[in-house]
């Protein structure tokens, strides 16, 4: 029992799932949870959730990927435009998938085959994806069947339907962490000449990780088509840096091989909260920034705080880089 | 199943100007324990590598199995079952100590789940074979440095090698560790499995190998068998000069007379983290003081703490009495910390070879050292140029540039947490003869060795030198001149038989 306990406590997500906990009483105290804006926190928030599952992916596996938000941008306008041009509704969610997933394989043969610095190869492929979404829709517009909206506005048994794929996302992130993969993957992330001299294919499971994001990255840009309506070639530009914080601030250690997609997850729908609490409190919308992030530096040190209480002497605690390795 | 037939001709590599190998031939029958032997740079590290795929060599070409082979990687090395155990340890601080067994072949179930409770039991089996079951449970970062190569080993003997490679394993291990290593070889041996040995200690290779293979600056230079062999006779081979046991006595006679100094270092009533009982110590200027002791009693947090890492430390150091609170106030005070866990500790292994020895003099004291390959040529490294990354430097040289960046900078008391561990007999004594010369500036030496036998070398370096043995945290025995022999400090580390070890 102790142990099991042990283990929940020491787990990386355990801050910031603290953290949410007491975000949530937050905002009941303040207004109250109604189911619809239970459903509207969801649908709103849920292209953030995907893209930190695919960030938190790739970030275990020693990368980084700053251009899954352009690549949701990219997707959102050419699902769009494919229902657009009458598409058989399900072949456009296809294809849309299999397009996103290309673009996560591009990423990853430039990262993982050609080992260019995972920084600057994304930092390029953001402008190619921006620059190919504005080509294919280049103002906003379009409109979505009113049935897509409304299933994915609805509920199951009361819970979003939005909620319920993210679920079954992490469940999908859970099996391959639970497979030899997802061993790989941390092993990898946290030495990968190490990783190479065990005998791991150190190329393809970087390469994995980049096809996985785009998948995940596909599923939040239809679910943001069917949020908006509609498709915005600008739309997914503060995507990508909030999903890199929401891995940070949900455990995931940047220095690689720690942490998991869970964690990343709580992380989103705290920023999600936080935003939500900011506006809740009547802040003038000039300060709206400002005290969020008085608000997020104060939760990152109460979670570095945390995480600290459980590691002993000085020395191993510098090793750990930071609050959140 | 085909029989192994190994053998490699004419593999050369070079790494940017260093030549690594140049057209060596090796070769290893089914079911041999076969000894390779160098100095530090030699190339038998490198030889290893390319044997298991993780290197690939500019020329030359392999057999085995009665065919062409040439490993591209170590991937396709084990499918062969060329397993090698890695010198700098390739266990990984986020996983556990069983999935770090099994991490080279998984298992699954369904065709895709990780089977948690066959990577259980195949650790349990490997680990009770080799008498650690004790650490099945443990975080690998809370592994001491000898129990995490017992890890690597039995990591290597999960994926049922053919042909093993054992680089270097044994330089951080205790006594009874090695015997339990020994009698895992022979019974690998026994089912077929070839064995090459890497170790710089001498002994081991006569009491476990049956021939020898002898490596000099990328070459071989001898090929023979252990029975025929004398320690000498190898020692002239590595290092291609010839020593006889004269000389190295006489190296050892000409030390200074033995005057008393004045004090350097006091501490007293020091309680070690993790002990309940104090101890107290005098190091007099120009004393170099060894300290033995069984494994995890107390030897490296006793150095550990004294340099700052564990928490405040009150000492007197050149009767001032004064506090210690990190690292950094540490060194300004003139103490420098050599560690043995070069990885971790030691090296900056992406930064140039003058940087890793300017780093302490640069950064924290200010003063800058010009004559970087001066001082590399003195503690003869072997390197290609200054500005090239460590990593391209064999791990002996490694930490030797880690030595020299703290020797350069004369400090007051050198610190040392089993220095000389993994780099070769040669440079081991290189290494004391600089402990010497600052012993002579008036430097007070406090080194930790798991190598009793290396203690007694120490001792003989200079006349001011006495060794202590600590039990529990404490000192237990003080050894001094003709005291100080492997018998007595194995005596003094055990004062109670124990029935049952942890």
């Amino acid at each position: 029992m102790r142990n099991s306990l042990m283990k929940i406590v020491r787990n990386t997500a355990f801050p910031i799932f603290v953290l949410l906990i007491a975000f949530i009483i937050i905002n009941g105290a303040m207004s109250g949870f109604t189911s619809s804006f239970v459903v509207g926190f969801f649908t709103s928030n849920f292209a953030l959730c995907c893209v930190t599952i695919g960030t938190a992916v790739i970030i275990m596996g020693g990368g980084i990927d700053v251009s899954l938000g352009a690549m949701v941008a990219l997707i959102n306008c050419i699902f769009t435009q494919l229902v657009e041009h009458g598409w058989n509704f399900g072949l456009a969610v296809v294809v849309s998938l299999l397009i996103s997933m290309a673009c996560g394989a591009l990423n990853g043969t430039v990262v993982g085959f050609f080992r260019v610095s995972p920084m600057l190869a994304t930092f390029g492929s953001l402008s190619i994806f921006s620059g190919l979404a504005l080509t294919v829709l280049p103002l906003p517009g379009g409109t979505m069947p009113v049935g897509f909206r409304n299933f994915y506005m609805g509920t199951i048994a009361g819970i979003p339907i939005a909620l319920l794929i993210i679920i079954a996302l992490l469940l999908l992130a859970f099996l391959v962490h639970r497979s030899p993969l997802g061993t790989k993957i941390i092993a990898v992330g946290l030495d990968a000449p190490k990783s190479f001299i065990s005998g791991v294919r150190v190329n393809s499971v970087t390469f994995f990780t980049y096809v996985f994001a785009g998948f995940v990255c596909g599923v939040g840009a239809i679910g943001l088509t069917a949020n908006m309506g509609g498709g915005d070639p600008n739309v997914g530009t503060a995507l990508s840096m909030s999903a890199i914080a929401s891995c940070v601030i949900g455990g995931v250690a940047l220095s690689g091989g720690k942490g998991n997609a869970l964690g990343a997850v709580f992380g989103s729908l705290f920023f999600g909260l936080l935003i939500n609490t900011v506006i809740a409190a009547r802040t003038p919308s000039f300060q709206q920034g400002m005290i969020r992030g008085i608000i997020l530096l104060v939760g990152m040190i109460v979670a570095a705080v945390l995480l600290r209480g459980t590691t002993s002497t000085r020395a191993k605690q510098l090793r750990n880089e930071g609050a959140n390795d | 199943m085909t029989f192994l037939n190994f053998e490699c001709k004419g593999i050369s590599k070079q790494f940017g100007a260093v030549v690594a190998l140049k057209d060596v031939g090796f070769s290893i029958k089914e079911g041999e324990v076969r000894a390779l032997l160098g100095g530090n740079g030699s190339g038998k590290s490198t030889l290893a590598k390319v044997i298991a795929g993780a290197v690939k060599p500019d020329s030359g070409n392999i057999t085995a199995f009665d065919a062409e082979f040439m490993p591209s990687s170590p991937d396709e090395a084990k499918k062969h079952h060329i397993i090698m155990t890695s010198q700098e340890l390739s266990l990984f601080s986020n996983l556990s100590v069983a999935q770090n067994l099994s991490f080279c072949t998984i298992p699954v179930k369904g065709g895709l789940i990780t089977d948690n409770k066959k990577i259980l039991s195949v650790a349990k089996d490997i680990l009770s074979e080799l008498n650690v079951l004790h650490l099945l449970d443990k975080r690998i970062d809370e592994l001491a440095p000898n129990e995490k190569y017992m890890i690597e080993y039995a990591k290597a003997l999960v994926q049922d090698p053919r042909l093993l490679i054992i680089d270097e394993i044994t330089s951080a291990l205790y006594k009874k560790d090695v015997e339990i290593i020994k009698a895992s070889i022979e019974k690998v041996k026994n089912n077929g499995c070839s064995v090459i040995f890497i170790s710089h200690r001498l002994p081991e290779i006569f009491d476990i190998c049956e021939t020898v293979t002898v490596m000099r600056s990328g070459a071989v230079v001898a090929d023979m068998e252990v029975a025929n062999a004398s320690e000498q006779e190898l020692i002239s081979l590595m290092t291609g000069k010839t020593i006889t046991k004269e000389d190295a006595d006489k190296r050892f006679q000409d030390a200074q007379t033995e005057t008393q100094g004045k004090t350097i270092l006091s501490i007293s009533d020091l309680k070690l983290s993790g002990f309940e009982s104090t101890l107290g110590i005098d190091i007099g200027e120009g004393e170099i003081v060894g300290v033995a002791g069984l494994q995890g009693h107390g030897q490296s947090t006793l150095v550990r703490q004294l340099f700052g890492l564990e928490s405040h430390m009150s000492l007197t150091i050149d009767g001032e009495k004064t506090t210690i609170r990190n690292p950094r106030q540490a060194v300004k005070k003139g103490m420098a910390f050599i560690s043995g866990d070069r990885e971790k500790e030691g090296v900056f292994k992406e930064q140039s070879i003058s940087e890793n020895l300017r780093v302490v003099g640069d950064i924290i004291l200010k003063k800058r050292q010009k004559n970087v390959g001066e001082i590399l040529d003195r503690y003869h490294v072997v390197y290609g140029n200054t500005g090239h990354k460590l990593v391209s430097l064999s791990g002996g040289n490694q930490q030797k540039v880690v030595i020299s960046r703290w020797t350069s900078v004369f400090p007051k008391i050198v610190l040392a947490d089993d220095p000389t561990k993994g780099i070769d007999v040669q440079a081991r004594s290189e290494v004391h003869q600089i402990f010497k010369e600052l012993a002579e500036q008036g430097s007070a030496v406090l080194m930790v060795s798991s190598d009793d036998a290396e203690l007694v070398n120490l001792a003989k370096v200079t006349n001011k030198s006495r060794v202590i043995v600590m039990y529990e945290g404490k000192i237990i025995k003080v050894l001094r001149g003709a005291e100080i022999t492997e018998e007595n400090i194995g005596h003094a580390s055990m004062p109670v038989v124990r029935s049952d070890e942890n």
